[in-house]
């Protein structure tokens, strides 16, 4: 087993944007999270991986204030946050169903990202600012989708539906985009090309990505540190370079054959 | 119930519900030998019924049109009303103290047949299809409203959070998210309502709340059964003819 990593309990730094304290949270009579800390880094790309149900959407439901903990603290940009309808903006979010609304179009999936960027009458009257719905096709044209724009979700293939929700995100101009397992449905060239994506944009405008992942690889490959949680504890925080699969397999506590 | 033979155990439902209806006949003093008693009457009613006397053609033709209008306005307005009240019953939209609100206007609206709701508002509004059309409204408020919020509730919940998360308000989760979802069931809905109510407006009449029904009761009460007969064909066409439509019309959308 290796024994490199970064330690657990590292200091929080002015470059720390997200940091969840010791958060507990209850869903019925079982416990989810016991007591989970997390900080990231800005501008870092940092991957959750854990067994299923180990917590990995609930605590980024937490992050996103989703979901309210039963104990704990939610820190962003060093400051101690409530989360709220007025500063959720800069936080994004690609769920794993991509949660795009079946029955609208492409444009309209996508300016739904962007309704905390206007005066609500504009969004709700579709009469959006002209520079945001340049913005939208700007997006659109760098990820490929621009032809598809009257088209509904509905009739779009997995990769095209991916960009949708990709493009929805960027929209919004957030400081942290949390993406659940955005790869799993995708055969292997689809999730290269989304990753590329999302990892481009990262690059561009310093957008840090918080993401949850199976699959070691893409993990190690997009992310620079891999939190690795269980039974809704922190088990180890990681460089990715350090990662192997035999290390996974023995914090899963399964042998390496079996995977 | 442990101690019967099993086959009796296993079909104890069944068993049980043959006895109530036996039960309830009986109190009721209703046997098959009460039709056969008057069957003589029923013979000659029958007979003046099929003595069709077509020298009111021009009204079943003209209290069809009027069936037909009191179906289409009461129907367009109660379903109106119905979507922001569903919205406003909805408990994925709205606080648990209005949602619960909202649910028992709606069903009170409900738990009204029309028919009651026009002698009601016949007192009100007084004789004619005003008073047709109110108590359309009025039950189709109710009717379309309990439907929809079940609809709005059990949409994708993930479309909610996400656009929760990224900090829309309510009229724009109901812009974005609730109408659009439930896009392709409010025109099926409109047509479902619509039909029923063409149905229920035809026997609106009966308390003078206009429609065809007013000139059924008023032969039959006159005992001109022949006269009366030209109206019940025309309640069986129209009823079937917009059945037959509203089937056609929600087989097209769903194809779509």
């Amino acid at each position: 087993m290796h024994k490199s990593g970064i330690a657990s309990k590292k200091m929080v730094t002015s470059s720390t944007i997200l940091r969840l304290k010791d958060i507990r949270l209850s869903l019925g009579r079982s416990e989810i999270l016991k007591g989970l800390s997390i900080s990231v880094n800005k501008g870092d790309a940092v991957t959750i991986m854990g067994p299923n149900g180990s917590g990995k959407t609930t605590l980024l439901k937490v992050a996103l204030g989703l979901l309210k903990p039963s104990a704990g603290e939610l820190y962003f940009f060093g400051e101690k946050k409530n989360i709220s309808k007025e500063n959720r903006k800069f936080l994004g979010y690609i769920p794993q169903n991509l949660a795009l609304v079946n029955e609208l179009n492409v444009f309209s999936n996508i300016i739904v990202g962007a309704v905390r960027r206007m005066p609500s009458w504009r969004s709700l009257l579709g009469a959006y600012p002209a520079e945001i719905t340049k913005e939208a096709y700007e997006i659109m044209n760098m990820l490929g989708i621009s032809q598809l724009a009257q088209v509904k979700a509905k009739m779009l293939s997995g990769g095209e539906k991916q960009r949708v929700a990709i493009a929805r995100t960027i929209i919004q101009k957030p400081s942290i985009i949390f993406a659940d397992e955005i790869t799993a449905s995708l055969d292997f060239k689809t999730a290269a090309e989304v990753m590329g994506i999302l990892t481009g944009i990262k690059e561009k405008t310093g957008v840090t990505l918080v993401m949850t992942h199976h699959n070691l690889e893409v993990a190690k490959k997009y992310s620079k540190t891999i939190f690795i949680i269980r039974d809704g504890k922190m088990l180890k925080e990681i460089l990715a370079s350090d990662l192997d699969r035999e290390y996974l397999a023995n914090l899963y506590e399964i042998t390496t054959s079996a995977t | 119930m442990r101690s019967l033979p099993p086959p009796l155990r296993h079909n104890s439902i069944w068993i049980i519900t043959l006895l109530v209806i036996i039960g309830s006949s009986i109190h009721l003093n209703f046997t098959p030998l009460s039709i056969a008693e008057n069957l003589d009457n029923s013979l000659v009613i029958l007979n003046e019924l099929l003595d069709i006397d077509l020298s009111e053609a021009d009204k079943v033709f003209y209290s069809i049109i009027e069936t037909l209008e009191m179906a289409l306005i009461g129907s367009s307005i109660g379903f109106a009303i119905s979507i922001p009240a569903a919205l406003m019953a909805s408990k994925n939209i709205f606080p648990i103290y209005i949602s619960a609100i909202f649910r028992a206007i709606l069903s009170i609206l409900w738990s009204i047949p029309p028919l009651l709701w026009a002698i009601l508002l016949v007192s009100v509004a007084g004789l004619g299809p005003t008073a047709g059309i109110l108590a359309i409204t009025a039950f189709s408020i109710g009717l379309s409203g309990r439907y929809l919020y079940e609809i709005f509730e059990s949409q994708n919940p993930s479309a909610y959070d996400l656009v929760k998360a990224i900090g829309a308000g309510r009229l724009q989760i109901i812009k974005y998210v609730t109408i659009p979802e439930a896009s392709a069931y409010l025109s099926n809905q409109f047509l479902f309502i619509l039909t029923y109510n063409v149905r229920e407006s035809a026997i609106l009449g009966l308390v003078g709340a206009g429609g065809i029904g007013f000139y059924l009761i008023l032969y039959l009460e006159s005992l001109q059964y022949g006269k009366a007969a030209p109206f019940i064909i025309g309640i069986v066409v129209i009823t079937l003819a917009m059945d037959y439509l509203s089937t056609r019309l929600r087989n097209k959308i769903v194809s779509q």
